[in-house]
């Protein structure tokens, strides 16, 4: 499932048909407002099936079922390992909150690859609401 | 005779005392900068002016391939200190400025000289050789570090945000301004590169003082900096 929150509504049906023409882009330790609409808020729901705690940058990668009935795999693009250490003990979650298999529910910024979001907050399988939140000064957060 | 050699030796001895208050003196007023610093608040970015050729690698850039941290190689000291959340450690020692940064681990030891002494040959003061051979030294309160020999091609100076596909040629130098004002420090970082820039590139950051967090091993590894590994 997939929802999108943005300022700039963009359709559905675009998504989805690209998603299907277009394989799992390749991304990189970047910028993340060049690779993420900071303007975007979208959810994505699925399964998760990889997690890959590493810096630059961590990955979640999930099985979604769009809302035509396809299958896809997003990717979930997180911050670094070492700073979701030292700011996950203060958001109260760690990285073993994430758990392969389970259904989990992800919002952020929408990805200018197809499929693919920035990790802003998530819903667990258990029903618990995370987020992910720094010190940084609101222009930073686009940085991050 | 023997009193001119006696005011010979006096002045000698004057001058060697005076030289060496002038060394204490100098050592006195370095800045203290040893601390671990982080970047959470944004950096500033003067209006680039380009060059012809600055504007053209500038509309040329593709973010998804022609960034350098693709390999876990950082792009240039400007992309290094824009990195948010990731501290860096300065250590003062005699004679060289060592600044670890968590990022791709890199380590730099700069050596410091006197600016009007005879300077040491230039070498790689990096890690990483596409980050140049830097040497610093003190200016009022201010340590200064200026830095060239950044390798022979021209590649991307930042992929930071609106800034992305600024470039840099084998002509780039630039000048770093590092000023403490308590717990803050100022860093300043001037590039020259008459190819890309026609007039020099400032890009000013703000960093915190931390008490909390320490540098840690950040093994960047390019498998996984590319997310089409997956």
């Amino acid at each position: 499932m997939y929802k999108q929150f943005s300022r700039r509504r963009c359709s559905w049906n675009t998504v989805v048909v690209a998603a299907v023409l277009v394989p799992l882009a390749s991304l990189a330790h970047h910028s993340v407002p060049v690779n993420f609409d900071m303007q975007s808020d979208i959810e994505v729901t699925g399964k998760i099936t990889r997690t890959k705690w590493v810096n630059p940058h961590s990955q979640l990668t999930l099985d979604v079922v769009s809302d035509t009935g396809e299958a896809e795999t997003w990717l979930v693009e997180m911050n670094a390992l070492n700073t979701i250490r030292r700011l996950g003990k203060r958001l109260g979650w760690s990285t073993d909150n994430f758990v392969v298999g389970e259904k989990i529910t992800v919002g952020g910024w929408k990805g200018r690859h197809e499929r693919s979001v920035y990790f802003r907050r998530a819903t667990l399988a258990s029903g618990r609401k995370i987020i992910w939140e720094s010190r940084l000064d609101p222009d930073l957060t686009k940085l991050e | 005779m023997a009193g001119i050699r006696s005011t010979a030796k006096f002045s000698q001895q004057s001058a060697g005392v005076v030289c060496a208050l002038l060394l204490a003196t100098r050592a006195l007023a370095a800045p203290d900068l040893e601390a671990v610093w982080i970047l959470y608040k944004a950096e500033k970015f003067a209006t680039p002016e380009l060059t012809e050729m600055g504007e053209r690698l500038r509309d040329g850039y593709d973010f998804r391939t022609a960034d350098p941290a693709l390999r876990c190689i950082p792009a240039s000291w400007t992309r290094v200190y824009s990195n948010p959340n990731t501290p860096l450690e300065i250590h003062q020692e005699e004679g060289a400025i060592t600044i670890q940064y968590e990022l791709f681990d890199i380590v730099r030891t700069i050596p410091l000289i006197e600016p009007n002494a005879t300077l040491p040959p230039r070498q790689a003061s990096a890690n990483f050789a596409e980050l140049g051979s830097s040497l610093a030294w003190y200016d009022g309160n201010a340590l200064v570090v200026h830095t060239d020999k950044y390798g022979d091609d021209t590649r991307v100076l930042t992929t930071i945000r609106q800034w992305a596909g600024l470039h840099q040629s084998s002509l780039m130098s630039t000048v770093e301004r590092y000023v403490r004002e308590g717990d803050t420090l100022h860093v300043e970082i001037t590039h020259f590169d008459p190819l890309i820039y026609s007039q020099p590139l400032v890009v000013t950051y703000t960093l915190d003082r931390e008490t909390e967090y320490r540098v840690e091993h950040y093994g960047c590894d390019p498998q996984d900096a590319a997310i089409n590994a997956l």
